[in-house]
């Protein structure tokens, strides 16, 4: 058998927990280790996913059977490539009731797709109530919680909400400086690009701030890249 | 097992008499339950388009025809009949069993007898159901509202609906869903079963490359049709076993 496809779908089911900034920041990992991904921005009105990486990520309008297909078909497809998918909060319950009337997830198991969920929650019991749901429904999916600090603020006892979610890696984000992050919400930003080649233009200040938050995000990310690939490890 | 008969059909054209049969070969199918169709869109059958290894097309009106089907229930290999009946050829069709004395062996309980009564929306498709209560007394009545054409039901009051539902003595419901659009075009254009194109195969049974997201929405329609018939007791009546009567 071999190695299996990731499908991490990036979602909340609450509003304004930086599902966008947790999707770009995942595909930006990506763009600066030089491993390909493709993407897909489920929020047709303000495409801020797409529009970070034009190349790589498509809209998909779930409202839409085409865009339900072009979607959910991706995703299924086992080339190795892992699918990064920003699930705007106002096709959360489409994305999932689609993944329920078609089987999605079971299907994802059957064809060697491991489905990763990067869930942020807002701190609520009933964000932990709907991600214990989740995973009870769909033992297929793998969940990974991610605490956004800078967003969804979890208080002084964040670590442990964040350790009683039934997830097979959990994700801190700090907070970003309120004017370190103007910087990155121009979709011309990039953060691989950011930590390759950063603009004369910016400020030796806001660099050093925007380095010191990003650099053990991506160092999270690789973690949890190596989790699964020891794990896939067994697939060859 | 008796032989059983099920007339699918409806006066008004267009309100998916053969989708229903499709949808229900399937499910007999699906539930093991051997059976053969008859296509009354003579020459040229739809159904045959979809189950041609089970569909032969025949002329209801043509005494050859009739032979065909009736002369044949006890002896053919399959106990279930599936007669698909074209648009405006239901009264005629009921006319046409009542002579040959296919009801009177129906009352006599030789065969099972179901008639799904594909509804429209109009009016007038409640006066079909008060023109076709006559010859139905001894089947197993079974109006069916089918969405699939995204029907709505609009002109139905409820008051006047149960006035004219209970001049049915044995009717009951049954409530066919839509299936997206695109889906059912996809099906269309695949020119096989429901099931064929959930399973993701081609007629001749080699992989297909259907969208995932389209035979899931096939598969879940069929499940919520299949949901209809068992609730109905469909496979019971044509065991012959008791049903349980309806709330």
């Amino acid at each position: 058998m071999s190695a299996r496809t990731h499908a991490f779908i990036v979602c909340s089911p609450h509003a304004r927990t930086g599902v966008t900034t947790v999707a770009r920041l995942f595909a930006d990992f990506y763009t600066y280790t030089n491993q390909p991904f493709v993407g897909f921005d489920t929020d047709p009105h303000e495409s801020q996913f797409a529009q970070c990486f034009p190349r790589d990520v498509s809209i998909a309008d779930l409202a839409t059977i085409q865009g339900q297909v072009a979607l959910f078909d991706n995703l299924l497809l086992t080339d190795g490539v892992p699918k990064i998918v920003d699930v705007w909060t106002r096709a959360w319950k489409s994305f999932f009731d689609i993944a329920t009337t078609t089987e999605f997830f079971a299907e994802a198991g059957r064809r060697g797709v491991r489905p990763y969920l990067l869930y942020i929650p807002d701190g609520s019991e009933t964000a932990l109530q709907t991600a214990e749901d989740m995973v009870a429904r769909w033992p297929e999916i793998g969940l990974a919680v991610v605490g956004n600090e800078g967003a969804a603020p979890l208080g002084p006892n964040g670590l442990d909400y964040l350790a009683r979610f039934p997830a097979v890696h959990t994700f801190e984000i700090k907070a970003l400086d309120p004017l370190v992050r103007r910087a990155i919400e121009d979709p011309g930003f990039s953060f691989s690009k950011f930590l390759t080649d950063p603009s004369d233009s910016m400020s030796i200040v806001v660099r050093a701030s925007l380095r010191a938050w990003l650099m053990p995000v991506l160092q999270q990310f690789q973690s949890f890249q190596l989790k699964l690939a020891m794990e896939d490890s067994r697939y060859f | 097992m008796k032989p059983t008969v099920i007339l699918v059909g409806a006066d008004k054209g267009g309100v998916g008499k053969t989708t229903v049969s499709r949808a229900l070969l399937d499910y007999l199918a699906a539930n093991n339950i051997l059976a053969r169709a008859f296509d009354t869109e003579f020459p040229r059958g739809t159904l045959m388009r979809f189950h041609p290894n089970q569909t032969e097309v025949v002329d209801i009106t043509s005494t050859p025809d009739q032979m065909k089907i009736l002369d044949t229930l006890e002896t053919s290999g399959p106990k279930v009949s599936v007669i698909d009946v074209r648009a405006g050829q239901l009264a005629t069709t009921l006319q046409a069993l009542q002579d040959v004395g296919f009801l009177d062996a129906v009352k006599e309980g030789r065969y099972n007898f179901i008639v799904l009564h594909i509804l429209g929306s109009s009016i007038a498709s409640l006066d079909e159901i008060a023109e076709t209560v006559p010859y139905v007394a001894d089947a197993a009545y079974f109006l069916v509202k089918n969405f699939i054409n995204d029907t709505t039901f609009f002109e139905w009051s409820p008051q006047t609906y149960a006035n004219y539902f209970k001049k049915a003595k044995h009717a009951d419901d049954i409530v066919i869903p839509k299936l997206n659009e695109m889906a059912y075009e996809q099906v269309e254009l695949a020119g096989v079963p429901f099931s064929t194109f959930g399973a993701n195969k081609k007629a001749d049974g080699s992989a297909a490359n259907s969208s995932f997201v389209l035979r899931g929405y096939v598969r879940t329609w069929q499940k919520t049709i299949a949901a209809e018939f068992d609730r109905v007791g469909l496979p019971a009546i044509i065991e012959g076993k008791p049903v349980a009567a309806k709330e």
